[in-house]
């Protein structure tokens, strides 16, 4: 087959699986604490894979005149700009100041990190997740017995009168190496581990997602768009062989 | 069929959600003691197309990999019992909860309940009763022949009887609280019910460490907010359009590719 049709195919691929991220991303546009995804394939990434085999089997070929920019899907990146403040009122709500901050979670898979300050109490008092993973504070896990539980601005929590515990708040000098996993939770694959600081939290808030519906809306269409140009490549190249099937050595 | 249809799928599935807990905060704007619900979402797995780490070359790696996440899911619907206002009614048996704690009802089979909806009535016998006839714990019963009645802030009900001077005490209602006020089951009719969630009722008594003040002559109003509600509203409705748009988009796609075979 053609090269090019290969190419085009290749590069809708890429629209295909753009697609898939960029629905992602707004299905969460109202999850707190949620980081949109990137699918990132930058014109140095694109690969000559097919033009190398092809041009290793071309007597003809010379250099660079071969080179089809087909493109593999490079990797996935976490923005991890900061999403609007809202202000809820609710005592259990925290939402973070610094950007590189991030609240910890024990989870059955481990420790993880997460910027959604929705917390709640469990049937012990215990401050948790929505889904019922524990928050880590200071000195454990934090139990807060007795009645108006809240959380300052240090991320102390008081419940009865009493200090309950403080929110352990960890910073990231780099956040390339974390992975995002369900409920709106990251996971450190590479790269340093946090360390843990004196952080501050916005207390009876939330910080929503970071997902723009309107950019959002943007790159709908251009991937979109995008995709039609490379079916119409494709297309364009299969009536050019179907030309040359058809026309080329036709006796007159 | 590609996991961006599912996945703008989910998204307004979501938005449903929270659409529906909207018009339920919406409708009790003035129901006494009503607490609103709030709708909270967490994304979905992701699915690892390409592992991070996967060799790119012999001597370089994918930092990163590719994940494709597959939408959104409602984590929780939960009751915030952030407190109410409180407006003066005047009626001697309209008792507001000014702080933590609810009152506890026995329903008609015997279970227990517990509101912070604080319209209390007299049913035949005198008995103090919701305004469905649920009796207040732990049952008092005001005589006929009562001038007054007197709700302290810490419960202790009296009432004031002719040819005596001084008010008699005829019982103290229960001040009840939860470790998670969260978890309770809400089962309409302002009454919640305990759940594993929630843990196991703690009684006491109003005005004491860790519960409410009563306030004779006040009741709770709903702490929905409307301009709040409004604002989530159409958050709601601009997400489920863009999810939507999300699965035009992926249909068009599809369409595109289909028709590349003529």
């Amino acid at each position: 087959m053609d090269i090019g049709t290969y190419a085009a195919a290749s590069l809708g691929i890429v629209q295909l699986r753009k697609l898939e991220i960029q629905n992602n991303n707004l299905a969460n546009v109202n999850t707190v604490g949620f980081k949109r995804q990137v699918l990132v394939t930058s014109p140095e990434d694109f690969k000559d894979t097919f033009a190398k085999e092809f041009a290793g089997k071309d007597p003809y070929a010379t250099g660079d005149q071969d080179r089809v920019a087909t493109v593999n899907e490079v990797s996935t990146h976490t923005d991890f700009s900061m999403g609007a403040i809202k202000g809820t009122g609710n005592p259990l709500d925290v939402a973070l100041r610094n950007p590189n901050d991030f609240f910890v979670v024990n989870t059955p898979q481990g420790r993880m990190f997460t910027r959604a300050g929705n917390f709640t109490l469990d049937a012990n008092g215990a401050l948790v997740t929505q889904d019922g993973m524990q928050v880590q504070g200071d000195g454990g896990t934090i139990t807060a017995q007795g009645a108006g539980a809240t959380i300052g601005a240090d991320g102390t929590v008081r419940a009865g009168g009493n200090i309950a515990g403080r929110l352990q708040i960890v910073r990231f000098t780099e956040t390339k190496g974390l992975q995002p996993v369900e409920g709106a939770r990251f996971k450190v694959v590479s790269g340093p581990q946090p360390t843990p600081v004196e952080g501050f939290v916005e207390p009876r808030s939330l910080e929503m997602s970071n997902v723009s519906a309107v950019t959002g809306m943007i790159d709908l269409i251009t991937t979109n768009r995008a995709f039609d140009a490379y079916t119409k490549a494709a297309q364009t190249i299969d009536s050019l062989n179907q030309a040359a099937i058809t026309q080329v050595g036709k006796r007159q | 069929m590609i996991r961006a249809l599912y996945s703008a799928a989910t998204g307004m599935q979501a938005q449903e959600t929270n659409l529906d807990v909207i018009s339920n905060n919406l409708a009790n704007v003035n129901t006494t003691g009503f607490k609103k619900g709030r709708a909270d979402f967490q994304d979905l797995m992701y699915q690892y197309v390409m592992e991070p780490g996967a060799p790119t070359s012999q001597t370089t790696f994918n930092p990163t990999g590719i994940q494709v996440g597959l939408g959104v899911k409602t984590a929780s619907v939960q009751k915030l019992f952030t407190q109410g206002d409180l407006s003066s009614t005047a009626n001697q048996l309209d008792v507001a909860i000014e702080g933590d704690g609810f009152f506890q009802i026995t329903r008609p089979d015997g279970t227990l309940a517990y509101t912070r909806t604080g319209s209390f009535r007299l049913d035949q016998n005198g008995q103090l009763t919701t305004a469905d006839g649920f009796i207040v714990a732990p049952g008092i019963t005001v005589p006929p022949d009562a001038l007054g009645v007197t709700i302290g802030q810490d419960g202790i009900v009296t009432v004031k009887q002719p040819n005596n001077a001084v008010p008699a005490q005829v019982g103290q209602l229960i001040a009840v609280r939860f470790p998670n006020n969260g978890g309770l089951r809400a089962t309409g009719q302002g009454l919640y019910e305990e759940t594993q969630a929630s843990g196991a009722p703690v009684t006491g008594i109003f005005s004491q460490v860790g519960f409410g003040r009563l306030n004779q002559g006040f009741l709770e109003s709903s702490n929905v907010s409307v301009v709040e509600q409004v604002v989530n509203m159409i958050t709601a409705q601009r997400a489920y359009e863009a999810s939507s748009k999300g699965i035009t988009t992926a249909d068009e796609m599809l369409t595109s590719a289909i028709n590349l075979k003529r």
